[in-house]
C-alpha cells in the first residue's frame, strides 16, 4: 500500500493506494497541492487577500471572484435548505463562511488527479474511498471522542458499495455554543456524529447540522439516504445510537 | 435488517419507513418494479438487492391506500428471510449502539477535532485573550 501525505490549510491530507506507483503518485501530487493551496488562497479567513475574506469586508463581490466561490456558497444554502436549517454557515454579522464545507469540497474537487481506481483520500477525519484495499475493503476506525486523535477507537466501518464516504463532526471542533435552530438552544444532544454515504460533501453537510439539530436532524439524514453513528459522552461513557445500516465491522 | 432496503442504491424510488408513531407515509408512485397484488390488498414494491460485506438485502412491501401493510425480507444476507406485519412493529430510525472496547486494524480514522475551523477559532481565541484582534 503506498501512502502519500500532503500539508495544506493547516491539515492533513491522505492518499493510500494499494497499487499505487509511487513516481505516479508523486507526480500526481505535485498538481494536488498546488490546487489546495489554490483553494486555500481563495477560501482562507486567515489570509486578509483572500477571496473570501475581501469579499466578508465588502471590498469584493462574489460575482467577481472565481467561479468556485459561488460554487461553495450556493452549496451552503442548499445544504441549509436540505437540512432544515440545521447546517448553518451564516456568521453572526449576516455573511457566510463556508469554511465547515470547503475541506471536503476540495477533498472531492482534487480527487481526480490521482487516476486511481483503488484508493482511499482523507483530510482532517474525512474520508472517500474508490474500490478497496485488495482483498478487503477500507477500514475506517471511529474516534473516541473522550480521548480524540490518540489511536482509541470506538467502532469501525468498511468504506464500500453506496457507503464510501465518511464525514465525522463535532462539538469540540466548535468554539463557543451551536444552536440548535429548532430549539434555540445550546446543541448538546451529540458530541460527535459520523455520517456516511455516496456523497462526501453531503456527508460532511448532515454531520455538522446533526450535531447542531440532534436527533430529528439525525432521522432526516437517515431519510436522505445517508447512515449515522451519533455519540454522547454521560459519565464518562458512551451513549451512541446508529442507523440501522450503518455498516459496522463490530463483531455482535 | 428491516431496513436494509431502505438503504438502496442512489436513485432508486423507495417507498419511505414507517415512522414510530405508526403513521405510513405514501410510497412514491413511479417505483421501478411495483405489481398489483390483488391478494394482499395493494400493490408490492420491490427494493433493488443491495450487497454490503454481510450479504445481499432485498425488500418487498406491499402498500395498500397510502398505507405500508405488510413488509417481507425476500433476502436477509446471512440469516433467514421472514415476514413482518408492520402494523405491530415499529421501524426505528435510530437504534441504540453498544460500543464497548475492541480493537480494530484501521487505514484511516473519522473523528472531529481535525478541522481547519477548529484551528482558526483557536487561533481568534488566543489572539483575543492577548488582545491583538
Amino acid at each position: 500500500m503506498e501512502s502519500l501525505t500532503l500539508t495544506a490549510m493547516t491539515m492533513e491530507w491522505t492518499l493510500q493506494a494499494p497499487a499505487g506507483d509511487r513516481d505516479e503518485l508523486e507526480a500526481a501530487a505535485a498538481h494536488v497541492q498546488s490546487d489546495l493551496d489554490w483553494i486555500e488562497d481563495v477560501f482562507s479567513t486567515f489570509r486578509e487577500d483572500s477571496w473570501i475574506s475581501r469579499i466578508s469586508r465588502r471590498e469584493a463581490r462574489v460575482a467577481d471572484a472565481p467561479p468556485v466561490v459561488a460554487t461553495v456558497l450556493e452549496l451552503c444554502e442548499q445544504f441549509h435548505a436540505r437540512t432544515d436549517g440545521a447546517f448553518d454557515a451564516r456568521t453572526p454579522g449576516g455573511g457566510i463562511d463556508p469554511t465547515g464545507i470547503v475541506k471536503t469540497w476540495a477533498l472531492e474537487r482534487v480527487r481526480w488527479r490521482w487516476g486511481l481506481d483503488n484508493s482511499l483520500w482523507g483530510c482532517g477525519g474525512d474520508a472517500i474511498a474508490s474500490g478497496s484495499a485488495g482483498a478487503e475493503p477500507f477500514r475506517i476506525g471511529i474516534d473516541d471522542p473522550r480521548a480524540p486523535r490518540q489511536g482509541r477507537l470506538i467502532d469501525a466501518v468498511a468504506l464500500t458499495g453506496h457507503l464510501n464516504a465518511i464525514a465525522t463532526s463535532g462539538l469540540a471542533e466548535h468554539a463557543g455554543h451551536i444552536w440548535n435552530p429548532a430549539t434555540g438552544e445550546a446543541a448538546d444532544a451529540y458530541d460527535q456524529v459520523s455520517v456516511m454515504g455516496g456523497d462526501l460533501i453531503a456527508a460532511d453537510a448532515w454531520a455538522t447540522a446533526i450535531v447542531a439539530g440532534g436527533p430529528d436532524t439525525a432521522k432526516a439524514a437517515i431519510e436522505d439516504g445517508f447512515e449515522v453513528l451519533t455519540v454522547k459522552v454521560v459519565d464518562g461513557g458512551l451513549a451512541a445510537q446508529r442507523s440501522p445500516c450503518w455498516p459496522t465491522l463490530r463483531q455482535s | 435488517m428491516l431496513a436494509a432496503g431502505w438503504a438502496a442504491a442512489p436513485g432508486t424510488e423507495d417507498a419511505t419507513p414507517v415512522e414510530p408513531g405508526g403513521e405510513a407515509t405514501p410510497a412514491p408512485s413511479a417505483t421501478p418494479e411495483a405489481t398489483t397484488d390483488p391478494a394482499a390488498g395493494g400493490e408490492t414494491f420491490t427494493g433493488v438487492e443491495v450487497t454490503n460485506l454481510r450479504g445481499a438485502f432485498q425488500v418487498r412491501i406491499t402498500v395498500a391506500d397510502g398505507a405500508v401493510t405488510a413488509v417481507t425480507i425476500t433476502q436477509a444476507g446471512t440469516e433467514e428471510p421472514n415476514s413482518i406485519d408492520i402494523n405491530s412493529t415499529a421501524v426505528p430510525a435510530l437504534e441504540e449502539a453498544i460500543l464497548e472496547a475492541q480493537t480494530w486494524d484501521v487505514d484511516y480514522v473519522s473523528g472531529a477535532s481535525y478541522t481547519s475551523a477548529g484551528v482558526t477559532e483557536s487561533a481568534r481565541d488566543a489572539f483575543s485573550q492577548a488582545g491583538l484582534d
